[in-house]
């Protein structure tokens, strides 16, 4: 780790021109003060404009300036170089394919997302007059944990499971799924779970659980998967028990 | 066009956490491994005269050393998956709480069912 002075970061790149992907040193000034994200904008700045890299808040609120620093799954804006011990290196996203240098193709994880059905859905929406969908505070509390989720698609990129297998919905889809079915107001529970309970679902996940040890909000997807996998075991078994007794009122 | 990134076989090496959700999951097998032979040694010698050989003998270590360091391990996932971030000596608070536990509830086992 160096104090003052310069440093070297060396980034993956990749044009589509290239078939394989390939490393590049640069050396820029560093201060205490440096992140990541702040070093790749002074590279470009300065050294190399074609280098690229998604960034838009730089306060750990979008999720855009994902990216794997030395081996682990971070949000490049809220990590110091000076704790990162050298060399640093900076690579894409593992499991998606990669579009151009850091920038990597995440619509497989948007559109699991999608499939969830993250939104509240009301069987029959109340009239105006009728006033709020209320919440109580307790309530609240279930659904704040997975609430907080960015999509900065960390968890996809920690999961072995999805890098194995691209059926798997994946850790963040979970997370955002178990937040509506747990969600008080929301009216569609049986029909979210029976997507989350086919052979694309829950199942899956083996719990490695590296994806809430790199989650920068503390969502815990790994938790909210278990509980989805109980939740599951629940709604299969009340479909077996209706199949059941649709056949015993057809004898 | 883009390129597509596949995942190493060896991706469990890259942290000590997948290397011991690895060795947790391989554990699996040498329980299986112990409960499958000792089934089908019970099945031909129901006095369990087996049970004094060494091979038994050998068998029922590897299956009593792969349970312990699975359950120690699912233990310590336990406490590490909690909705709120614990500080480490909470964490290590629970373990400590979840062996004890484990401890009594097997010891009553023992008596109960074995002794």
């Amino acid at each position: 780790m160096a104090t003052d002075g310069t440093q070297v970061l060396t980034v993956q790149r990749y044009h589509q021109e290239k078939s394989e992907p390939f490393f590049q040193s640069y050396e820029l000034r560093f201060h205490e003060d440096l992140t990541v994200l702040d070093a790749l904008q002074q590279i470009k700045d300065e050294q190399d404009g074609s280098l690229t890299f998604r960034w838009s808040c730089r306060m750990g609120i979008c999720g855009s300036c994902s990216a794997v620093v030395n081996g682990k799954p971070i949000l490049m804006c809220q990590t110091y170089l000076k704790n990162i011990p050298s060399p640093v290196r900076v690579t894409p996203l593992r499991n998606f394919p990669i579009i151009k240098d850091l920038v990597v193709d995440i619509d497989d994880a948007v559109n699991k997302m999608s499939d969830v059905l993250p939104y509240t859905d009301h069987a029959e929406e109340k009239p105006l007059e009728d006033g709020e969908y209320q919440q109580t505070p307790k309530q609240r509390q279930k659904i704040d944990q997975t609430s907080q989720c960015i999509k900065c698609m960390l968890c996809y990129s920690a999961c072995p499971v999805y890098g194995l297998d691209k059926n798997f919905i994946g850790p963040a889809a979970g997370a955002l799924a178990y937040r509506y079915i747990s969600d008080n107001r929301d009216e569609s529970k049986a029909k979210r779970m029976d997507a989350l309970i086919g052979e694309k679902g829950v199942w899956k996940c083996s719990f490695v659980g590296e994806c809430s040890a790199v989650c920068p909000k503390r969502v815990d997807p790994a938790l909210a998967l278990q509980r989805l996998k109980l939740m599951g075991a629940g709604r299969l078994a009340q479909k077996v028990l209706s199949n059941l007794t649709e056949k015993s009122h057809e004898l | 066009m883009s390129f597509e990134q596949k995942q190493s076989p060896f991706w469990w090496t890259r942290n000590p956490q997948t290397v011991v959700y690895f060795l947790r999951e391989l554990t699996g097998v040498f329980i299986a491994l112990y409960v499958m032979i000792f089934l089908t040694l019970a099945m031909t010698d129901a006095t369990l005269n087996f049970s004094r050989g060494i091979f038994f003998k050998t068998i029922s270590w590897i299956g009593l050393i792969a349970a312990v360091i699975h359950t120690l391990t699912w233990f310590w996932v336990t406490v590490k998956i909690t909705p709120v971030l614990l500080p480490k000596w909470m964490q290590l608070f629970l373990f400590l709480l979840l062996v004890v536990a484990w401890l009594i509830g097997s010891y009553f086992l023992l008596i109960f069912l074995y002794v």
